[in-house]
C-alpha cells in the first residue's frame, strides 16, 4: 500500500469515531467533534471525509435498519479498522516526538 | 390525522441528485432526522432554511469531491505530462512532418475561426459597457413583436417613464444630429452631436476633464446654448487649447459656449465628441407615437433588478394603455441591456443567431480535431508495439496517455499560436471595416482587439483539441487492444483501425459532404453579388448627404413640420445651384439611399391580395430621368405634384422586368393623398 498520511481533519474525524464507539454514524460524529473542539464544522465536510477514510481502508461501514423518522432510510454506521487505529497511533507518535523536548521559551513568537 | 413532516421536496431532490449513490440514502436519512429535530425546536421556516443551506453545502462539497476523484481516476498520479513528454512530442512531430503540417494547419484555421468568432461576438454582441457599474445601465424601447420592428418615437413615453418609473433612475434620452461646426466665415465642417439630457452624464458617472458636463438647467427653453466637447475633438479641432472653456463656437446657426471637456475614451451615449442639451418644450402637448426618434436610457436604481424594473415598466404601460391608439398600445415596452438597443438584437433575433453561430464555430473545431484525431490514431496504431513494450516494462496507462496527450498538446498549441496570428490580422481588418461602418467612430464599448480572454479561449480550444487528438486515440490504443498487442509482439501482425474509427471517418466525410454544397452555393452567390454590376454607369455619379437644421429648438412635431418646410426651400435652392455647376448633367434628391431604403408592407385599395413587403424610397421628379430609367406603364412623377414626404413603392425586383433596361422596376405612382399613403405604408 502506498503511504497515505492523515490530515488534521481526518485525525479529528477518526478520533471522534473512537469516542462515539458503537453508535458512530454521521450525526453523533459531528456532535462529538463540535463538542470537543468547541467550534462548528461543516457537516458535509465530515461526510466527505468519512467517505475518503473508508476508501483508504481506515474505517468500514454498514447500513442499519430503516426507521420512519429518517424517511425510511437506515443509518450508515462506521467503525475503526486496524489500519485506521495504526494511522492514528502513528500520527500521535510523530506529534509527540515533535513536541518532545520543547520548552515553553521555544514557542515564544519572535 | 397528522402527516409526518418532510424536508422541502426540491431541496431534497437536489441533495439526492448531488450525492454519490453509496452516500445518498445515509446522508438523506441523517438530514431528514435532523430536519425533524430542527422543525420541532425552531419551527418549519427555520428548519426549511437550515435544510436548504445544508443541501447546498453537501451539493458543493460532494461535487468537488466527485471532480477530484474523476480526475485522479482518469489521469492517475503519473499522467501529468512532463517537459520530457513535450520534447518527445516535438520530436514525434518532426518525424511526421506531413501529419504535423496538415493537422496543424487544419487546427490553426479552426482555432482562428473559433477564437476570431469569440472575439467578434463578445466585443460586438455581448460587450461590457466600460462605465462604472456598466451592467446596470439599461435602455428602454418599444418593440413591435409581430413585425419585429422597433419604434423610436418615444418622446411621450420618455416623459411618462421619467415621471413614474422608480426602478430606473436618471432616466435620459438622446438623439444624434449632424451640424456644421463653423470655425470661420465660409469654413464649415460637418460634426456629429449627441443632443442629450444632462442625466446622461450622471448615468455614465464619468466626471469632466475640464469645466463641467451638461446640467439640468441647460435643458430649460431659453437657457444659454452650451456645448461639451470630447477629448479627441479638443485635441484635433481646438489644438488642446487649455483656454477653450468659455470660448464661443458656431454650431449650425447657433452660437454655443464650450462649458466642458470630457476625458479621453469617453463617447457616451455611442461615439460622440460633442454634446448639447436635449430641450423638450414642456408646454407643447406630445401625442404618443409622435415626435422625433429618441433613444431612452437610465440606470437601475439601487436594489432594483432588470426583472423588477421590467415589471414596473409593464404595469406603467398597462396603466396608460387606455390613452393610446390601438396601433401604439400594441407595442411592448422593454428594458434591455444598454448596448442591445443599438444592435436591435431584441427584435431581429441577432443575438440568438450569433449564439448558434458561436456553437457552430466550436463544432467546426470538433470536426477538424476529430479529423486530425483519426490521422493521429492511424499513427498511434502503428506505434502499438512501442506502447505494448512500454506497458510490459511497467508504464501505467496514465503515463502513456499523458505522453500522447503531451504530443498532441505540442501540435495544438503551435496551431493555436498560428491561429491567434490569423485572428490578430483578421481583427485588424474587422476593426477597419467597423470603423468605416461607423464613419471612423465605432461605439465606445467595442474593443475587438486580441484580448486576454480571446487568448485564453484559443488556448482552451488548443487543450480541447489536444484531448480529442491525443487522449481519445491514446485511451483507445491502451485499452482492450493493448492486451492483444502485447500478445502479438514480434508476430508482425498488422494493425487495424477498428470499427469505431472507421465509423468516425465515415461520419466526418458525411458531415463534410453535407456542409460543402451549401457552403459552395453560398460562396457562389456572394461572389456573384460582389461581381454584379450596378446596372447603371455608377462611375458617373457622385452622392452626398445633407441635413436641414430645424429652426425651433423644441422637439415637437410642429418643429419637424417647420423643418420640413424650410427643407423644401433649401433643397430647391440647392438643386437649382447644382444644375448650374459646370460638369453636372443633372441632380436629384432622395430622402434616403435607395439601396438602404425602408422596408414596409403595402396593399392596394380594394385589392383582395394580402399585404406585400416592399422597399420604399422618397425621391423627386428628377430621379428616374437622371438614371435613364424608362417607366414601363403610366407616367413618371410631375415635379409640381411631389410634396416632400410622398411615398412611392418598388415591386419586388424580378416581378416585371423589361429587357435592355436597368433592373430597377417601378410600380405605378399613387394618387395624390400622401399623408394617407404614408400611414398605410407604415401599417
Amino acid at each position: 500500500m502506498t503511504h497515505q498520511g492523515l490530515g488534521e481533519f481526518e485525525q479529528i474525524v477518526l478520533l471522534a469515531i473512537a469516542h462515539v464507539r458503537d453508535e458512530a454514524y454521521g450525526i453523533p460524529i459531528v456532535d462529538e467533534i463540535e463538542q470537543r473542539t468547541g467550534r462548528r464544522v461543516a457537516r458535509a465536510a465530515v461526510y466527505v471525509t468519512l467517505r475518503r477514510l473508508e476508501d483508504k481502508g481506515f474505517i468500514s461501514s454498514w447500513i442499519g435498519e430503516p426507521t420512519p423518522e429518517r424517511g425510511g432510510k437506515g443509518r450508515r454506521y462506521v467503525k475503526l479498522e486496524p489500519a485506521g487505529v495504526k494511522a492514528l497511533r502513528e500520527a500521535r507518535r510523530v506529534a509527540e516526538r515533535m513536541w518532545q523536548g520543547l520548552e515553553p521559551a521555544s514557542l515564544r513568537a519572535r | 390525522v397528522s402527516v409526518a413532516p418532510t424536508p422541502p421536496r426540491i431541496a431534497r431532490a437536489i441533495l439526492r441528485h448531488a450525492l454519490p449513490e453509496d452516500a445518498c440514502d445515509s446522508v438523506d436519512g441523517d438530514l431528514h432526522e435532523l430536519y425533524i429535530a430542527h422543525r420541532m425546536a425552531r419551527g418549519a421556516t427555520a428548519a426549511a432554511i437550515w435544510y436548504w443551506l445544508e443541501t447546498l453545502s453537501f451539493a458543493v462539497r460532494f461535487t468537488i469531491d466527485r471532480i477530484i476523484r474523476l480526475m485522479l481516476r482518469l489521469l492517475g498520479r503519473d499522467a501529468t505530462p512532463s517537459m520530457l513528454d513535450v520534447k518527445l512530442g516535438a520530436r514525434m512531430l518532426a518525424k511526421s512532418p506531413g501529419l504535423a503540417l496538415i493537422g496543424g494547419l487544419g487546427m490553426a484555421v479552426a482555432v482562428a475561426l473559433g477564437a476570431g468568432g469569440y472575439a467578434v461576438v463578445n466585443s460586438y454582441f455581448y460587450p461590457e459597457l466600460p462605465l462604472p457599474e456598466g451592467d446596470r445601465v439599461v435602455a428602454i424601447g418599444k418593440f413591435d413583436t409581430q413585425r419585429r420592428t422597433e419604434d423610436d418615437r418615444l418622446l411621450h413615453d420618455f416623459l411618462v417613464w421619467r415621471r413614474e418609473l422608480r426602478s430606473v433612475v436618471d432616466l435620459g434620452a438622446f438623439r444624434t444630429v449632424k451640424r456644421n461646426l463653423v470655425s470661420a466665415p465660409g469654413v464649415a465642417e460637418a460634426i456629429t452631436i449627441a443632443e442629450m439630457t444632462a442625466s446622461g452624464f450622471r448615468v455614465a458617472r464619468v466626471p469632466s476633464l475640464r469645466g463641467r458636463a451638461l446640467i439640468d438647467e441647460d435643458e430649460a427653453p431659453g437657457a444659454p446654448a452650451v456645448v461639451v466637447i470630447g477629448y479627441n475633438a479638443w485635441q484635433s479641432r481646438f489644438a488642446a487649447d487649455a483656454a477653450v472653456i468659455g470660448r464661443q463656437i458656431r454650431i449650425g446657426r447657433v452660437i454655443h459656449t464650450i462649458v466642458g471637456i470630457m476625458p479621453e475614451g469617453f463617447g457616451f451615449p455611442v461615439n460622440h465628441q460633442y454634446w448639447i442639451p436635449l430641450r423638450i418644450d414642456p408646454r407643447a402637448p406630445i401625442a404618443p407615437g409622435t415626435g422625433p426618434d429618441l433613444d431612452v436610457f437610465g440606470r437601475l436604481a439601487p436594489g432594483a433588478t432588470k426583472q423588477s424594473a421590467q415589471a414596473e415598466l409593464t404595469v406603467t404601460a398597462y396603466r396608460h394603455a387606455a390613452e393610446l391608439s390601438p396601433e401604439v398600445a400594441r407595442l411592448q415596452s422593454r428594458i434591455v441591456p444598454y448596448t442591445d438597443i443599438f444592435l436591435h438584437g431584441e427584435v431581429q433575433g441577432e443575438a440568438e443567431t450569433f449564439s448558434v453561430l458561436r456553437f457552430m464555430i466550436a463544432l467546426l473545431l470538433v470536426i477538424v480535431a476529430t479529423n486530425v484525431a483519426v490521422l493521429v490514431y492511424a499513427r498511434t496504431v502503428t506505434r502499438g508495439d512501442e506502447i505494448a513494450v512500454r506497458t510490459a516494462l511497467g508504464a501505467t496507462r496514465g503515463r502513456i496517455v499523458g505522453q500522447l496527450f503531451a504530443e498532441a498538446l505540442v501540435l495544438s498549441t503551435l496551431s493555436a499560436l498560428v491561429g491567434l496570428g490569423i485572428v490578430a490580422v483578421g481583427l485588424r481588418m474587422f476593426d477597419r471595416a467597423l470603423s468605416d461602418y461607423f464613419e471612423g467612430h465605432p461605439p465606445f464599448w467595442i474593443h475587438s482587439g486580441l484580448s486576454l480572454g480571446t487568448i485564453a479561449y484559443a488556448l482552451g480550444l488548443a487543450v480541447l483539441a489536444a484531448v480529442i487528438v491525443g487522449v481519445l486515440p491514446a485511451l483507445r490504443a491502451t485499452g482492450v487492444q493493448l492486451r492483444a498487442a502485447i500478445g502479438s509482439l514480434g508476430s508482425g501482425a498488422k494493425a487495424r483501425l477498428g470499427t469505431t474509427w472507421t465509423a468516425l471517418i465515415i461520419v466526418q466525410i458525411a458531415i463534410t459532404v453535407a456542409i460543402l454544397p451549401p457552403a459552395m452555393i453560398k460562396a457562389a452567390r456572394t461572389l456573384r453579388t460582389a461581381l454584379t454590376e450596378s446596372g447603371f454607369a455608377s462611375g458617373q455619379y457622385v452622392v452626398t448627404r445633407f441635413e436641414i437644421e430645424r429652426d425651433a429648438e423644441s422637439t415637437t412635431a410642429h418643429a419637424d413640420s417647420v423643418g420640413a418646410d424650410s427643407a423644401r426651400v433649401v433643397v430647391n435652392a440647392l438643386l437649382a445651384r447644382l444644375a448650374t455647376e459646370p460638369g453636372v448633367v443633372g441632380a436629384t434628391m432622395t430622402a434616403d439611399e435607395p439601396w438602404e431604403s425602408r422596408r414596409a408592407l403595402i396593399e392596394a385599395e380594394g385589392a383582395h391580395e394580402s399585404s406585400q413587403p416592399v422597399r420604399v424610397s422618397t425621391v423627386d421628379a428628377n430621379y428616374f430621368p437622371l438614371f435613364g430609367v424608362r417607366v414601363l406603364a403610366g407616367r413618371s412623377f410631375w415635379e409640381a405634384a411631389i410634396p416632400l414626404g410622398s411615398v412611392f413603392a418598388t415591386v419586388p425586383s424580378g416581378t416585371r422586368r423589361s429587357h435592355g433596361t436597368p433592373s430597377l422596376v417601378w410600380s405605378r405612382t399613387f394618387p395624390p393623398a400622401p399623408g394617407r399613403l404614408v400611414r398605410r405604408a407604415r401599417e
